[in-house]
C-alpha cells in the first residue's frame, strides 16, 4: 500500500515544472537576504535579546536555505529532465492581453472609482471585459450591467457598504 | 449540555439562516461545479457577505457552501471528464468513463449520497471528538499552542501534494506576510517602509480573494479551459439506484469516511488529500483495484474518495473550533472571519459559547441533508451550469473581487493588496507552488510567534520549557512524526507489499 497514488500525469510526460526552478530560487535566495538585511538594525527587547528581528530574520535565512535547495535540485536536474518541448501550442498572445486588461481593470477602478463613482467605473469594467474575452456587445452590456447594479444593490443597499458615489455625489 | 442544546436549535430555527444557508448551498453548487473554480475560491468570495452577518449565519454559509462545493465538484468530472475542485481529481477518470458507458447518473448520485454521509459521518466526529479534545486543550499554555501552530505549520508543507521543497518556500511566504506591520513584542513596525496604512498588517481577506480568486481568473483568460459539451445523463430513479449501490459497498464507504476523518483532523490537510488517500486505499483493498481509473469505469473508488473528501470537511473544523489552528484552507478562511468577529475560537469557546458551539453542530448536519435535494436538482440541472460562458463569468468574479476587497475596510489600499495577491497567486501556480501553505503561515504566523514571544519573555528565555513540559514533549513528538511522514510511508507501504505480494 502506498499513500500516493498520484503520479501526477503532467509530471510523469514531461517536466514543465523545472523549467521555473532556476528563477524561483534565485527570487527566493534574494528576497530572503533582503530580509536579513532589513531586519539587521531592528531594535532589541529591552533585556538585550532578539525582539522584533527574531521572526523575520529566521523566516528570511529558511528562505535562502530553501531557495539554495531548489536551485540545487535545479542544478541536479538539468540534464536528466529533458527539457520542456517546444510546446507546438503557439504563444497565447490573447491570453496574455486578456489577463493584462484583467489587472488594467483594477488598476483602472483604483485610479478612477472616486472620480466617476462606483457604479460608472464597475460598468465600464464588466462590459468591456465581457465584450474583450468573447461576448456578443449586447450581451456584454447588459450582462455587465446588471452585474453592476446587482453588486451595487448587494453591497450598497444590503450591506450598507457605502461605495464611492464620484461626481454623481 | 441539553439545555445548550435547545438554546441551539432556537439559535438556528430563524428565517434568516435559513434564507443564508439556502442561498450559501446554491452558490457552493454553482461554483463546485464551474471546472477550475474551486471550493476555496468560493470561500474567498463569500467572505465578504459573511463579514456583515451576524457570527452564526456567517459560519453557517460557509459550512454549507463547502459541503455543496465539495459534492458539485464531482459533476464537471463525470460530464466533462474536469474536476470541479481539487477534491474530485483522484475519481475523474472513473466517473467520466461511468459516463461514457451511460451510467453518468450512477456516478453522480452514489457520489451525492456518498457525499452526504460522509459530511454526516464527519459531522458527528468533530460533535463527539472536539469537546473531548476541549478538555486537553483547556490546559495548554503558550508552550503548547506554539507548539499545535508549528505541528500545522509542518503538515501543511509534508502532507500537501507536489515538492515539500516548494511547499515550504510557499509558507515562508505566508509566514512573511503576517509579520509585516507593527511587532508584538516592542510594537516596532516592521516592513511598512514608513506608510502608516501597513501599520496594521497585511488585511487577510483581501490577500486571500486575490491569491485564490483573481489570480484563477488570470489563469483561466490567459489558458482557457477546452470547451467541452456535456453528455447529457439520464437521471430517473437516481437516488434509489444510488442508494443500493451505496449499500453494497458499504464497507469501502465506512473506510473512506475513517480516512476523510482522520486526515482531515490534522491541522493543514483537507479534504483534496482525503480524497487521494481514500482512493489509494480503496485500489489497494480492491480485487479489481489495478483497473481503477480504465476500462467502464468503476464505481467502488467514488464511493470510497467521495466519502473521504467530505468526511474531511467536517473534521478539519476540529483543529480550527478545538485550537484554533486551522484544518484547511477553507477553515484557514473561516477563522480569519471568526477572528474578525470577535469570536476566539480555543476550548474556551466550548465553555463560553457553547450554544453557538451546537447550533454550528446543527447546521453541518443539516446542510448535509440540505445536500441531497439540492444537489439532486443540480445533477438533473448539470447541463445548464456547464454552459455559463467563462466570458461573462470571470469578468462578473473580477467584479466581485474588487468589491469584496473594497468592502472590507472601505479602502482602495485593499483592493490594491487583492490585485497584488491575484497576482502572485498567478505566479506561483505557474511556477508548481502551492497555495495552501501560503494562507496556513498567514494565519499561523501570529500565532507561532506571539506564543513564543510570550513564552520566552515570561521564563527570561528559557527555551527548555518547550521540551520538558510534558504535552509541549507529546506535541514535539508528534510534529517529528509528521516530519518523517515521508519516509514512514515508504516504509510502511514496503512493508505491506513485502506481505501482500499482489
Amino acid at each position: 500500500m502506498t499513500f500516493d497514488p498520484a503520479p501526477e500525469v503532467e509530471e510523469s510526460v514531461e517536466k514543465p515544472e523545472n523549467s521555473y526552478d532556476l528563477a524561483s530560487g534565485v527570487v527566493v535566495v534574494v528576497f530572503g537576504s533582503a530580509i536579513l538585511l532589513a531586519v539587521h538594525d531592528y531594535p532589541t527587547l529591552p533585556s538585550g535579546e532578539l525582539g522584533p528581528s527574531l521572526f523575520p530574520g529566521i523566516i528570511g535565512g529558511l528562505m535562502i536555505l530553501m531557495g539554495v535547495l531548489l536551485l540545487g535540485r535545479w542544478f541536479n536536474d538539468r540534464k536528466t529532465v529533458r527539457p520542456a518541448k517546444a510546446k507546438p501550442e503557439a504563444v497565447h498572445w490573447r491570453g496574455w492581453i486578456n489577463a493584462s486588461l484583467i489587472i488594467g481593470a483594477v488598476i483602472f477602478y483604483l485610479l478612477v472609482v472616486d472620480f466617476l463613482g462606483f457604479l460608472t467605473t464597475v460598468s465600464i469594467m464588466t462590459v468591456g471585459l465581457i465584450f474583450r474575452l468573447g461576448a456578443k456587445w449586447w450581451v456584454a452590456i447588459a450582462a455587465g450591467v446588471l452585474t453592476t447594479l446587482v453588486v451595487w444593490l448587494i453591497f450598497n443597499k444590503v450591506l450598507l457598504v457605502p461605495l464611492p458615489l464620484g461626481f454623481w455625489g | 449540555m441539553i439545555d445548550n442544546l435547545s438554546q441551539a436549535f432556537s439559535m438556528v430555527a430563524s428565517w434568516e439562516l435559513l434564507l443564508v444557508v439556502l442561498a450559501a448551498g446554491v452558490y457552493g453548487i454553482f461554483i463546485g461545479s464551474i471546472p477550475g473554480l474551486t471550493a476555496t475560491l468560493a470561500a474567498a468570495l463569500l467572505v465578504p457577505f459573511a463579514f456583515f452577518l451576524d457570527p452564526l449565519p456567517a459560519i453557517a454559509s460557509i459550512i454549507t457552501m463547502s459541503v455543496m462545493a465539495i459534492f458539485a465538484g464531482d459533476i464537471p468530472s463525470a460530464l466533462v471528464r474536469m474536476p470541479g475542485t481539487p477534491a474530485s481529481a483522484a475519481y475523474v477518470e472513473d466517473s467520466y468513463r461511468l459516463t461514457q458507458n451511460g451510467r453518468g447518473a450512477l456516478a453522480l448520485g452514489v457520489g451525492l449520497l456518498a457525499s452526504a454521509t460522509g459530511g454526516i459521518f464527519g459531522g458527528l466526529v468533530l460533535i463527539f471528538a472536539a469537546p473531548q479534545l476541549a478538555k486537553v486543550a483547556l490546559l495548554f499554555t503558550s508552550y503548547e499552542y506554539f507548539w499545535v501552530a508549528i505541528l500545522g505549520l509542518t503538515a501543511a508543507v509534508i502532507i500537501s501534494r507536489g515538492s515539500q521543497v516548494k511547499g515550504t518556500i510557499a509558507l515562508l511566504i505566508g509566514l512573511f506576510v503576517s509579520t509585516i506591520g507593527l511587532d508584538i513584542s516592542v510594537g516596532f513596525p516592521r516592513f511598512t517602509f514608513g506608510s502608516s496604512d501597513l501599520l496594521g498588517g497585511i488585511n487577510f481577506i483581501p490577500a486571500m480573494i486575490g491569491l485564490f480568486g483573481l489570480s484563477q481568473v488570470l489563469r483561466n483568460v490567459i489558458s482557457p479551459p477546452p470547451a467541452a459539451l456535456p453528455i447529457r445523463i439520464e437521471s430517473k430513479g437516481l437516488l434509489r439506484n444510488a442508494a443500493s449501490t451505496l449499500w453494497n459497498y458499504k464497507k469501502t464507504a465506512v473506510g473512506g469516511n475513517v480516512i476523510g476523518s482522520a486526515i482531515g483532523t490534522l491541522p493543514g490537510a483537507g479534504g483534496d488529500i482525503a480524497a487521494w488517500v481514500a482512493y489509494a486505499v480503496t485500489k489497494n483493498g480492491a480485487k479489481e483495484g489495478k483497473n481503477f481509473g480504465s476500462g467502464t469505469g468503476h464505481i467502488q473508488p467514488i464511493v470510497g474518495a467521495s466519502s473521504a473528501n467530505n468526511a474531511g470537511v467536517g473534521s478539519a473544523y476540529i483543529p480550527t473550533l478545538v485550537f484554533g489552528i486551522p484544518g484547511d484552507t477553507i477553515t484557514a478562511i473561516l477563522l480569519g472571519v471568526l477572528l474578525v468577529k470577535g469570536v476566539q475560537p480555543g476550548p474556551s469557546l466550548f465553555d463560553s459559547q457553547a450554544p453557538l458551539l451546537y447550533s454550528i453542530f446543527i447546521v453541518f448536519i443539516a446542510a448535509n441533508i440540505l445536500m441531497i435535494p439540492l444537489g439532486y436538482l443540480a445533477i438533473r440541472g448539470s447541463g445548464m451550469l456547464l454552459r455559463v460562458p467563462n466570458s461573462v463569468l470571470m469578468p462578473i468574479i473580477v467584479a466581485f473581487c474588487v468589491v469584496g476587497s473594497f468592502s472590507i475596510n472601505n479602502g482602495l489600499l485593499e483592493v490594491g493588496i487583492m490585485l497584488i495577491f491575484g497576482i502572485l497567486g498567478y505566479l506561483l501556480e505557474q511556477a508548481k507552488f502551492p497555495l495552501a501553505p501560503v494562507v496556513l503561515g498567514l494565519v499561523l504566523g501570529p500565532i507561532v510567534e506571539k506564543n513564543f514571544m510570550q513564552s520566552v519573555i515570561k521564563t527570561e528565555w528559557d527555551l527548555t520549557q518547550f521540551l520538558t513540559r510534558p504535552m509541549s514533549a507529546a506535541l514535539m513528538i508528534l510534529t517529528i512524526i509528521v516530519l518523517l511522514y515521508p519516509v514512514l510511508q515508504k516504509l510502511i507501504g514496503r512493508l505491506l507489499r513485502y506481505r501482500k505480494p499482489l
